[in-house]
């Protein structure tokens, strides 16, 4: 019979060891995933949140230059819909999920409206429209214009009556800087010679030397009611005698025997519109309506809120289950002084095919110029502007912070500014200043600057 | 060489099973510690409580100028929730440091938006501070938890800064002190909510003798020696008399003169006309007068042949007294009219006398007021605004110069305030020059019509310094 071989326990403390060592691992591994693993779970959705707002937030500059632009080109901007990131072990299932994004245009004649009973056309499309309704006012012996920062249509005329004038009358237009020191004079004086008449056009700089003369002869016999002069003229070399004053300057005009009217537009130091004329291109019921939808990014998360992020109309808004906030504004302002409220408003309207798109990691988000663009600026007693939306919350809340920061206020039975919001909409009455409904002062400038966006939603991952 | 062996122990067994009570004591002791070890590892990790909770809010902190104007104590800083989670008050703490201090709020004391024990969503918690232009905010929002300590915002704010655009203060009279005449409901002029004005009203007092004119007059009564329609030259209103023949006249008288025309130093006489038609042989006329019954005194021959209204005038030599004036009666007197060939008649819409003249001490209206605006800022550009109405007179403005010793200015405010029939807003640049250091503008109200005989109202809506800066 063979010997039993004596007992040997070198292998208890090994295996109990690799046992407990193992153990150790399944306890740290347990103690990272459920204590560490929600918390980079959240800080990764919080970074995906952060970029998806970035990222809609670079897309709306973008779409907004191409719309102040102009331009025929296409831009491409990427969009993030996942959140993946780390080690898959320690993922949880929130970064699978994802996010979808779809897009709303807006019903087939609505969308972002801007209207007026009456809108005075002054610069469409770059172009100035002032001299096509001018108001005359007959230079004084002390007319003064000032608090101007920049004038922008300036006309004289002369009536030309036979026998009238003599030798040497004239109408002198002088510049004086903010210290009220002379910058400059336009000088337009009647000359008889013996076989026709003219009309001298000089100009002078602030050392009162002569930058530019013009003359202009018409025989006598010549029967015309008015000699008509624009002092903005480029070879006249007024226009740089005005760039070149310190604002807010002024100008005084007056006449030595001259029968003489003049116009004039400038924009004042608070940046509304004035001068004794207006000028411009009248139009009535002005109603401006652009197709305008909405691009929406869902994320669901699973430790942070839920956010759904809302592209409408210039506005970048955040909706989550417990409310919806205004995360970047539209390049919308309003600033006022006593006597013009001015209104800039550069909006893109998105337009396109209705669109949802889900369970890509990405997508670009493509997006050019279409069809007409409106580029106007103009003055209107009162304006409304129409937002739909479904976020009237947001919106509301965005344009009474903006028109009270402006100094305007909606309270009292004539206010200068009326919010009404329904579910679907948010209406803006600007009465401006001058606030009476039946005023028809045109105390309310507005700079718009519009153009639709065909956006399209392409997966890429 | 061999090394000896070392001796083996003895097994159990050959030691009669007492030497195992060691070993296994051994076993279970090593066993022992080793699961000790191990659960206390194991609870250590699992007592962790892993990273700290962060919190994930997006907040925007800005300061507000109110109503548009700073200083004015409806400044306002602002947190807004613009996402993520929601701030619990518990764990908020808000530093808010001004020029005055710091305010530490926290819990229940941050009240506003957190009132309901947190911030959420589009929710916006306010402070309302008095901001002026040059002062500087820090605001801090800070979240202490159980497991730390977290700055979540912080932001340096000025009202440069957060506005980012331009600022308008408005400045309302505070005081008007009258030299003539009266004000009334001076508040009325210190808001803009309303149209109720204020009334600046002209005071009697004892005029000087003065000049007055040229001064143009109308005749009240006419005569005709042949001429058409005479009647038409008593007014300029483009209704003309007609001259159709050689030798005819039209003969105008009554030319009454104020009550307080003491001494007539120049009369010039004259009619507005033309020829009835362009071309043609013109007509001849001629500016004859008289005084009383006395006999003409005939001018000089002027060929009409002007083809709109032009006045024709000649200047009298001599002296003449008012009741001169008073008893003169003008003619227009036809030279030559042709009656052949392509005639044109010679057509009279109105005879005047034009007549400068002093006039006699007596009791005028007069208006002498200074307006003054204290705390206007002395930065910016500014701009006095006044809406306004008259009644019976115009007003022209003056404006404290605080150039060297200082001086009342007439040109920084030109024109003249005129709106008989409604209320008008005049507005005109003021230099800084016309503020103080301390922040004072004084404008002063004069009236035109020095030598009314009613007394002139001005009407102000409201009257302010509008700075924008």
């Amino acid at each position: 019979m063979r010997p039993r071989p004596p007992p040997r326990d070198e292998g208890v403390s090994t295996v109990l060891g690799a046992v407990l060592v193992f153990g150790l691992l399944v306890v740290t591994l347990v103690t990272v995933q459920v204590q560490f693993v929600p918390r980079w779970e959240e800080d990764r959705e919080a970074r995906h949140m952060d970029a998806l707002a970035a990222q809609l937030a670079l897309f709306k500059a973008d779409v907004e230059r191409l719309a102040t632009n102009a331009t025929g080109g296409t831009i491409t901007d990427p969009l993030s819909l996942e959140t993946r990131g780390g080690f898959g072990f320690f993922r949880g299932g929130s970064g699978d999920l994802g996010a979808t994004a779809g897009f709303e245009p807006s019903a087939t004649g609505a969308g972002l409206q801007v209207a007026t009973p009456q809108l005075r056309i002054q610069v469409r499309d770059g172009e100035e429209l002032f001299g096509l309704d001018e108001d005359w006012l007959t230079i004084p012996s002390d007319g003064e214009v000032g608090n101007i920062e920049r004038v922008r249509h300036l006309r004289v005329r002369v009536g030309l009556i036979p026998g009238t004038y003599d030798d040497g009358d004239s109408a002198t237009l002088t510049v004086r800087d903010a210290d009220g020191d002379f910058a400059g004079s336009a000088v337009v004086t009647f000359r008889d010679f013996p076989s026709e008449q003219g009309l001298q056009v000089q100009v002078f700089n602030a050392a009162n030397q002569e930058i530019s003369s013009d003359i202009e002869a018409f025989f006598q016999q010549t029967q015309v009611d008015y000699f008509y002069i624009d002092l903005m003229d480029r070879e006249l070399l007024f226009r740089d005698v005005l760039a070149v004053t310190e604002t807010p300057f002024t100008l005084d005009l007056s006449n030595d025997g001259l029968d003489a009217d003049y116009t004039v537009v400038y924009r004042d130091t608070s940046g509304g519109t004035g001068g004794g004329s207006t000028g411009g291109f009248l139009v009535s019921n002005y109603d401006s309506t652009l197709p305008s939808g909405a691009l929406t990014i869902a994320s669901r998360n699973q430790h942070l809120p839920d956010q759904t992020f809302v592209l409408e109309h210039g506005a970048l808004l955040v909706v989550q289950d417990d409310g919806e906030a205004m995360l970047s504004p539209p390049s919308l302002s309003f600033s006022a002084s006593s006597t013009t409220l001015v209104v800039d408003w550069v909006v893109a309207g998105l337009d396109g095919s209705s669109r949802s798109l889900g369970g890509a990691r990405s997508l670009n988000l493509q997006a050019h110029a279409e069809g007409d663009r409106t580029d106007v600026e103009g003055m209107a007693a009162n304006l409304t502007l129409v937002i739909p939306t479904d976020h009237p919350g947001a919106w509301e809340g965005f344009l009474a912070d903006a028109l009270e920061s402006a100094g305007l206020s909606s309270a009292g039975a004539q206010p200068e500014f009326a919010i009404t919001a329904t579910a679907s909409q948010v209406e803006v009455q600007l009465y401006g200043p001058v606030s009476d409904p039946l005023d028809t002062t045109e105390d309310i400038t507005l700079r718009f600057q519009q153009s639709t966006i065909d956006l399209d939603l392409d997966p890429s991952g | 060489m061999r090394r000896a062996r070392p001796a083996r122990p003895r097994s159990p067994a050959a030691r009669g099973g007492e030497a195992a009570v060691t070993d296994v004591l051994g076993a279970i002791l090593m066993v022992g510690i080793t699961v000790v070890m191990a659960v206390g590892i194991g609870l250590l990790l699992l007592s962790f409580d892993g990273p700290p909770d962060t919190q994930h809010t997006r907040l925007a902190v800005t300061l507000g100028a109110g109503d548009g104007v700073w200083g004015n104590g409806d400044e306002e800083v602002r947190v807004a929730h613009l996402g993520g989670e929601a701030l619990d008050a518990d764990d908020t703490t808000l530093l808010v440091t001004s020029p005055s201090g710091t305010t530490t709020l926290s819990g229940a004391a941050l009240a506003s938006a957190f009132a309901d024990g947190g911030l959420t969503i589009g929710e916006e918690w306010v402070l309302t501070v008095t901001a002026q232009q040059a002062d500087t905010y820090e605001v801090r929002v800070v979240v202490v938890t159980n497991d730390a300590t977290q700055l979540l915002a912080e932001a340096t704010l000025s009202p440069t800064a957060a506005g980012g655009t331009t600022t308008t203060v408005y400045t309302y009279v505070g005081s008007a002190t009258p030299t003539l005449g009266t004000v009334s409901a001076l508040a009325e002029a210190q808001s803009a909510a309303d149209t109720t004005p204020a009334l600046l009203e002209e005071g009697a007092t004892t005029g000087t003798p003065g000049t007055a004119g040229p001064a143009k007059f109308s005749g009240t009564a006419a005569a005709t020696g042949g001429a058409l329609d005479r009647n038409n030259t008593l007014a300029s209103d483009d209704a003309r008399a007609t001259l159709d023949t050689t030798g005819d006249s039209i003969e105008v008288s009554g030319f009454d003169l104020p009550s307080n025309a003491a001494t007539v130093t120049a009369v010039t006489i004259g009619y507005e006309g033309r020829k009835s038609a362009n071309g043609g042989t013109s007509p001849t006329t001629r500016l004859d007068y008289k005084v009383g019954t006395g006999a003409y005194s005939d001018g000089t021959s002027v060929t009409e042949s002007a083809t709109s209204d032009t006045d024709r005038t000649r200047a009298l030599s001599g002296t003449f007294s008012v009741a001169d004036v008073e008893a003169m009666t003008v003619r227009v007197y036809a030279v030559s009219v042709a009656t052949t060939g392509s005639a044109r008649t010679a057509l009279v819409d109105h005879v005047f006398a034009t007549v400068t003249y002093t006039t006699t001490a007596g009791t005028v209206y007069r208006m002498d007021v200074i307006l003054d605006f204290a705390g206007v800022p002395t930065s910016g550009a500014h701009t006095l605004d006044l809406v306004h109405q008259t009644a019976d007179d115009t007003y022209t403005l003056q404006v404290w110069d605080n150039t060297g010793s200082g001086s009342w200015s007439s040109t920084a405010c030109a024109g003249a305030l005129s709106s008989p029939t409604s209320l008008s807003t005049y507005t005109c640049s003021l230099s800084s020059s016309h503020v103080s250091g301390a922040g004072a503008v004084r404008v002063r109200v004069l009236d035109v019509l020095t030598s009314g005989t009613t007394a002139g109202k001005l009407f102000l809506d409201h009257a302010r310094v509008v700075t924008v800066s």
